[in-house]
């Protein structure tokens, strides 16, 4: 909050002094003796002074990071000192005169440095360098020499009341004086000339959003070009001063800061726009860091501009590549600026200070963006994640299968060929044996051999059935309905082939099924067992015409969630309906693998 | 006149088992044996037995071998009789053995080695052209067909449900004339009877009406349960 009040601070000492120089202006202007149309010149230039003022007061509030906002507010309160020109004192109108003169020279830098406070090119920096040289030799030598300062424009006009100049300091030089001051406006106006070839060439080599900011000032300055040339020409070489011209130059003149306005704000309505191409854009593409950057400073107008997400696990900021960055916040030509979400930093966006931008706009681009990329590394993380979970499921299941498979064996061909070689034996001794009481007692002893072999084959059964391996799902529940106490109809269709561990998933979960409704199910019961092999699924439905059970009533019982288990393990789904009275039906699918 | 059986089993001990059993045996002389399907086809070829006495499981898949030369034998040696060995006490298995047919086949399970006898038994009865399926088998098969409210079994008196069994398991009329101490003709006309409640034929044809009776208590019929 102390940093708002500091932030509002100095732009509106800025602000107060426009207003008050603005009044100044018009109290001095409207009250001066020498000028020619002093109401006319009063408004216009307390309204410059104020247009000025308050345009570079808003820029800097917006964009605090670019000097540009405090440029041109100068250049405002700037004009405000020329206001020196509308006193009958020699030396306050000269001190206005040159202020105008380097008012004027304050705009063509101005112009040229928009939207930063800094000049971007050689060529533009020699112009200033040149033009500055100049005036300064070419002012310094009509101080020095002439009585009559060349005219200050059509609302600095003296007409035959002006004073003279009051620093001169070389006598009979008159005429030069006069002549150098003449040439020292023509050099104004084509000055605004080169301008605006100069914006002209920089709006061609721009892009998109930079042309956007740039477009209305260069149309405003061609304005003031051409209307103050015209006037610049009437008055110097027709000594004629036509009301409609200077009409036009107060128009295009005031237009400069109206021009500076707009433009910022079709810039930031470019971002704003290109924000939510740029969202769209990743969102049918592949997301990666490096195009989402690229898209970034498009939107943004920045080629320059980074994005770089904080790494907790390293500590640091990553760029787009996943290198650490060097924290290099001593760049005056770069902003840095950081994303913050409920008080923890995530992001850092850096970019050319001499972007026209709001920071706020910056960091909304730069967030979009790195949530995109979040949003593309949790999927994918997501998608990782789902594969080895159906893998370890997967895995599970083959082990699980593979257990069964090895136990059946090994109790069947392990234990069964010993226990057949016993009985073979107790019938051998059995014919050798005479006394009735040792074939009594061999008989007995056969009676435990069976019934050890009938227990091992129970056993086995319940662990892998050999109907199910070597004829099938359908001939092994078949074989278990023979034994239910109810009717189970068992149908079949289709001819997709699964894999042996699915298959057994199916039969052990169709068997629970049948045993739980039979279970439950009441008298009168009837099951079906439909079995569907097609479009890459073994698809199964047991149901039965039951009492059915409610199943909000009844918490899974461990054979609900295991029969869920054994299907979800081999990949497959698992659902189970039912209603008091209208019976139960479980329906499922395993995937041919 | 002697029965040449050749002998398929894959445990040697168990092989060797049956020999000594059968070596004690008049009018049963084992040929050769194997040890696996390719060698037990062989040993059929060259050794032309009457029956073939085979486990029902052996190399290479360790899975129904037995029953595959059962009906591969119904083409190739329609008079070759054949007793498989099995440890699967599911009906299934024993239908799958009469598939060609229940002339001269014998589904035995494994604890049967126990008494001569009913090997013997066995070895004689498919010899003959007749069949046998094991009690075990058929008696499940009758639990669990009796069990139902609507099975038709429910129609016939106690015996009559016990001579069906006996019909599944091979027996002849005479057999079961012993076994029910009855006349003869008595059990003739019970069979009569009980084919005609359920619907079956075949009723004098001791062997082809084993497996009638036993497809029809697996549920072969069209009625409900498979």
């Amino acid at each position: 909050m102390a940093d708002f009040r500091l932030r509002l601070a100095a732009p509106g000492l800025i602000a107060l002094a426009g207003v008050l120089g603005a009044a100044w202006t018009f109290i001095a202007v409207h009250g001066s003796e020498i000028l020619v149309q002093r109401e006319l010149s009063a408004w216009v230039r307390a309204a410059f002074v104020l247009a000025n003022v308050a345009a570079g007061v808003y820029t800097w509030w917006r964009r605090s990071a670019s000097g540009f906002g405090l440029l041109f507010a100068g250049t405002g309160l700037l004009f405000a000192l020329t206001s020196l020109n509308a006193f009958s004192s020699p030396l306050a109108f000269t001190a206005g005169r040159v202020v105008y003169a380097l008012v004027m020279f304050a705009l063509t830098y101005v112009c040229l440095s928009f939207p930063r406070s800094r000049l971007g090119t050689l060529r533009e920096r020699r112009f200033v360098a040149l033009l500055g040289g100049f005036y300064v030799v070419a002012w310094t030598l009509v101080l020095a020499l002439a009585v009559d300062l060349p005219p200050g424009g059509p609302f600095g006009d003296c007409g035959k009341a002006c004073p003279r100049n009051a620093l001169r300091v070389v006598d009979g030089a008159a005429g030069l004086g006069r002549f150098l001051g003449d040439v020292a406006n023509a050099v104004t106006v084509a000055s605004f000339g080169v301008v605006v070839v100069l914006l002209l060439v920089r709006l061609g080599q721009s892009d998109p959003a930079a042309r956007r900011t740039l477009a209305p000032l260069f149309v405003a300055l061609s304005g003031v070009l051409v209307s103050l040339a015209s006037y610049t020409i009437a008055r110097q070489v027709f000594d004629a001063r036509p009301a409609p011209v200077s009409a036009a130059v107060a128009t295009t003149v005031l237009s400069l800061p109206v021009a500076i306005l707009v433009g910022q704000v079709r810039g930031h309505l470019f971002a704003a726009r290109r924000l939510g191409s740029l969202v769209a854009d990743v969102s049918g593409a592949e997301v990666t860091g490096p195009e989402v950057q690229r898209l970034a400073g498009e939107a943004l107008g920045d080629p320059t501009l980074t994005i770089a997400r904080w790494d907790p696990v390293a500590s640091e900021y990553r760029d787009m590549q996943d290198r650490p960055i060097a924290g290099d916040a001593s760049d005056p030509e770069r902003v840095s600026l950081e994303l913050t979400r409920d008080g923890r930093e995530y992001g850092l966006v850096s970019y050319d200070a001499a972007v026209d931008q709001a920071p706020g706009v910056v960091r909304g681009v730069a967030a979009a963006g790195l949530m995109l990329i979040e949003n593309a590394r949790l999927a994918e993380d997501r998608g990782r994640l789902v594969e080895e979970l159906r893998a370890s499921r997967a895995r599970i299941a083959a082990a699980t299968h593979e257990g069964r498979v090895r136990v059946e064996h090994d109790l069947h061909d392990g234990v069964q060929p010993h226990l057949s070689a016993l009985l073979v034996k107790l019938g051998i001794a059995r014919d050798m044996a005479d006394e009735p009481e040792l074939r009594s007692l061999i008989d007995a002893l056969g009676d435990d051999a069976t019934a050890a072999v009938t227990e091992l084959r129970t056993l086995a059964r319940g662990v892998y059935p050999p109907l199910l391996r070597e004829r099938g799902l359908a001939e092994a529940l078949r074989a278990f309905a023979l034994t239910a106490p109810v009717t189970v109809r068992i149908t079949e269709s289709g001819r997709q082939v699964v894999s042996p561990a699915a298959t057994a998933a199916v039969y052990f979960t169709v068997l629970e099924a049948i045993q739980n409704a039979i279970k439950h199910g009441g008298p009168d019961l009837t099951i079906d067992v439909a079995l569907d092999r097609r479009e890459q699924r073994l698809s199964f439905t047991v149901a039965d015409s039951g009492s059915g059970f409610d199943r909000n009533a009844i918490e899974a019982g461990v054979g609900l969630v295991s029969m869920q288990d054994r299907i979800g393990a081999a990949g497959g789904e698992l659902h189970i309906s039912s209603a008091a009275g209208r019976g139960t039906t479980v329906k499922g699918w395993v995937p041919a693998d | 006149m002697t029965i040449r059986v050749v002998v398929g089993e894959d445990s040697a001990v168990v092989r060797e088992g049956i020999l000594r059993m059968l070596e004690r045996v008049e009018d049963i002389e084992v040929v050769t044996t194997a040890a696996d399907l390719p060698t037990l086809r062989a040993a059929i070829g060259d050794g032309s037995p009457d029956v073939v006495l085979t486990d029902i499981r052996m190399p290479p898949t360790q899975a129904d071998e037995g029953i595959s030369v059962a009906v591969e034998l119904r083409d190739s040696a329609p008079d070759v009789g054949v007793v498989v060995l099995s440890q699967h006490v599911e009906p299934a298995y024993a239908l799958a053995l009469l598939e060609g047919g229940s002339a001269g086949r014998a589904y035995l399970l494994k604890e049967r080695l126990r008494n001569s006898a009913e090997l013997t038994h066995a070895i004689r009865e498919v010899a003959a052209g007749r069949s046998v399926i094991d009690s075990l088998v058929v008696d499940e098969l009758v639990r669990a067909r009796s069990a139902r409210d609507t099975s038709p079994l429910r129609d016939l008196t106690d015996s009559e449900r016990a001579i069906l069994a006996m019909i599944a398991q091979g027996l002849s009329n005479t057999a079961i004339a012993d076994e029910l101490v009855v006349t003869k003709r008595a059990v003739e006309r019970h069979i009569n009877a009980i084919f005609l409640k359920l619907g079956l034929r075949d009723a004098e044809n001791v062997s082809r009406r084993v497996k009638a009776a036993l497809v029809y208590l697996a549920g072969g019929d069209g009625s409900p349960a498979g």
